[in-house]
């Protein structure tokens, strides 16, 4: 599984660098200093692409049984569709905030709501009904009280 | 002598009082919460200090460091868990001590020798900081260069997983600041045309989605893993006088081992109690105890991250160089306060300069106490559940993200970059050399080029400086010391086969 995620960064890493390459040779020439804008991004996406060439062909050359020794599983199974999931929402909620669907207030409090329910969910299948109240309980306190917090008390901006 | 105890006197009143008992509890709460860090605790808490004096900004921030290393003791002596890496050693002896009934006797030991490291290392933050300040403002250019260089390369080798991935790590953090504003010409780069890009990628946000949007991700994913709690009840144990003189020696060497760890750059609290469990397994009459609940090795541990906090602050005020990584955080807090954490910080900011002085000693003070006192009280607090606090602390990173800019596509940003942060962690590719290079960047990219501009474009004064050369020497015995084992490795192989 080590394997497949380092396999997947490099190719990663090799086409974004291959891009800001690209991208340096659009670049004006040196004016005021000996190397100008162009050296620092184009030195370091070539450091990069080779540092990441070395470690795609280290990975791609490792065993089946090193790869099997370094994925030893866990005593619990890790929850891939609660991560996204929990993505999804926090998605849902940026775009409410970008295209002013609600206040933030009422916005954060049915956020955080339905998040502290689904981890809830995600952890034991039967939640009760004390963790709903909870969750509403948590909700309404962080959503209401962090507006009332930053706006007024910190005079910090919210979105 | 005069600056630093006016600053003291100046944290003695009520307001900056506070903050430093405030500051430090709140770190010892957080930092004994396993999967919540004080560097965490640090950035959720930069925006609210927005409005505040920088000095009480710092004062506030500095008392959470220290609070918080220390508080990663709780968990990894009733837990079995370390409430923050720098305890991950802690764990090792703390744990089987507090399982043979003696948790408070561990507790008492670890708070000791947090406060003993503490000092003695705030005592070298005295001596030395400001004589380094003095000295350093005749640093060169590409002195400065391969300092930031050796940086990358150091906290590359020690970072877990390997030195290639770490190089990785430090190099792509270098290159994700580049877009925006040329620091040395001022014209702008790897804008892709997009307008929000004019001002490149902030700080805070990618400090944030790296390590705590990244941290939470991984957290809900492993939400099902449980722990137990060994314990509910401590009756406390106070290190005694008695303690203090068997341990002498060893909280003395563990101390100036945490204190010089914690001086390189970018390395932090976790090598600091390694070497010094280390060391003190090897100079130890009962080695065989390690492991199993030695006093010895909870000691060493203990004092020695405690040792790196003020070690690692050396060079923060004195260069502008993070000595850790929470050191990043509270560079990214001083220029959100529009203070240059360079080598004139002691000149130009001396109330900054001292008060971080001053707080560095009362907080370790407060931190004693506190421990004493309430380490059952925050005990409790351990075990809330991760899914009531997960989501505060995204709507927290949310707040925070957006507040220095008041623009939506910095929370964008915070995103992406947790869903990197997410990634690395899955990849077993460090963090710390990201953060570092994001921040080292600016600083390696303008002495780089305004030490050429000065030398005609001529790279051979970075060999020719005896300090840069130092630095290059160094970086490049860390590149090549993986290299060395590998040899002697095949060398072995090689005289084993002949063997047969």
């Amino acid at each position: 599984m080590l394997r497949k995620w380092d396999v997947w960064v490099s190719v990663v890493l090799v086409v974004l660098c291959g891009i800001v390459f690209l991208e340096t040779l659009k670049m004006p020439p040196a004016i005021y200093d000996p190397i100008g804008p162009a050296f620092f991004p184009r030195a370091l996406s070539v450091v990069i692409v080779g540092l990441s060439l070395a470690l795609l062909t280290q990975r791609l050359r490792a065993s089946a049984h090193q790869s099997i020794l370094q994925s030893a599983p866990a005593d619990y199974e890790p929850s891939r569709w609660l991560g996204l999931l929990s993505t999804l929402l926090t998605l849902i909620y940026l775009v409410g905030l970008q295209f002013e669907a609600f206040h933030f207030g009422p916005m954060t409090a049915l956020y955080v709501t339905a998040f502290v329910l689904l981890l809830s969910w995600g952890r034991e299948p039967r939640v009760p009904l004390k963790a709903v109240t909870i969750a509403i309980g948590v909700g309404i306190f962080v959503g209401f009280g962090s507006e009332f917090i930053f706006k007024e008390i910190f005079y910090v901006d919210l979105p | 002598m005069e600056h630093l105890l006016t600053a003291i006197g100046a944290l003695l009143t009520p307001w900056p009082f506070f903050l430093v008992v405030l500051g430090t509890f709140l770190g010892i709460t957080v930092g004994a919460m396993p999967g919540l860090t004080t560097g965490m605790l640090i950035l959720l808490t930069i925006p609210l200090t927005f409005t505040m004096d920088p000095v009480h900004a710092l004062i506030l921030l500095i008392s959470m460091y220290i609070g918080g290393i220390s508080g990663g003791q709780i968990s990894a002596v009733l837990l079995g868990m370390p409430g923050t890496p720098a305890a991950v050693l802690t764990t090792f002896d703390g744990f089987p001590l507090a399982r043979q009934g003696q948790p408070g006797r561990a507790l008492g030991l670890g708070i000791g020798a947090s406060f003993i490291g503490g000092m003695i290392s705030w005592l070298f933050l005295v001596m030395l900081a400001k004589p380094i300040a003095d000295v350093s403002v005749y640093l060169g250019p590409f002195d400065y260069f391969s300092l930031v260089l050796m940086a990358m390369v150091l906290i590359a080798a020690v970072s877990r997983g390997s030195l290639i991935k770490g190089l990785i790590s430090g190099f792509f953090g270098m290159m994700v600041v580049l877009p925006g504003i040329d620091p040395a010409a001022g014209g702008l780069r790897l804008t892709f045309g997009f307008h929000a890009m004019d001002g490149g990628f902030k700080l805070m946000p990618i400090l944030m989605g790296v390590f705590v949007i990244g941290q939470v991700l991984s957290d809900i994913v492993e939400i099902r893993g449980k722990y137990e709690p060994i314990v509910t009840r401590i009756k406390g144990s106070i290190m005694s006088l008695r303690d203090i003189k068997v341990q002498g020696v060893n909280l003395v060497r563990s101390s100036f081992i945490g204190t010089w760890i914690g001086i390189l750059p970018g390395i932090g609290g976790n090598i600091g109690s390694i070497v010094a469990y280390t060391v003190a397994k090897n100079f130890s009459r009962t080695p065989e105890k390690f492991g199993h609940g030695s006093e010895e090795g909870l000691v060493a541990s203990e004092t020695a991250n405690n040792a790196t906090i003020c070690g690692a602050l050396i060079p923060l005020i004195s260069l502008g160089i993070p000595g850790s990584i929470v050191d990043v955080f509270l560079i990214s807090g001083m220029m959100v306060h529009n203070v240059d954490p360079g080598p004139l910080l002691s000149t130009s900011h001396p109330d900054i300069f001292y008060g971080i002085i001053a707080a560095a000693l009362l907080a370790n003070i407060v931190m004693f106490l506190i421990m004493t006192g309430a380490v059952g009280f925050v005990s409790r607090l351990m075990i809330v559940k991760k899914e009531y606090i997960l989501p505060v602390i995204v709507v927290l990173s949310v707040i925070g993200a957006y507040a220095e800019g008041n623009r939506l596509f910095d929370v964008w940003v915070l995103m992406g970059f947790g869903a990197i942060g997410f990634v690395m962690h899955r990849a077993s590719i460090p963090k710390a050399p990201f953060i570092i290079g994001a921040v080292l960047a600016p600083i390696a990219e303008v002495k780089l080029r305004s030490g050429l501009q000065i030398s005609g474009g001529d790279f051979v004064p970075l060999i020719t400086s005896p300090f840069s050369a130092v630095c290059l020497l160094i970086s490049l015995g860390f590149l090549m010391w993986p290299l060395v084992g590998i040899a002697t490795k095949l060398r072995k192989n090689a005289e084993h086969l002949d063997g047969r």
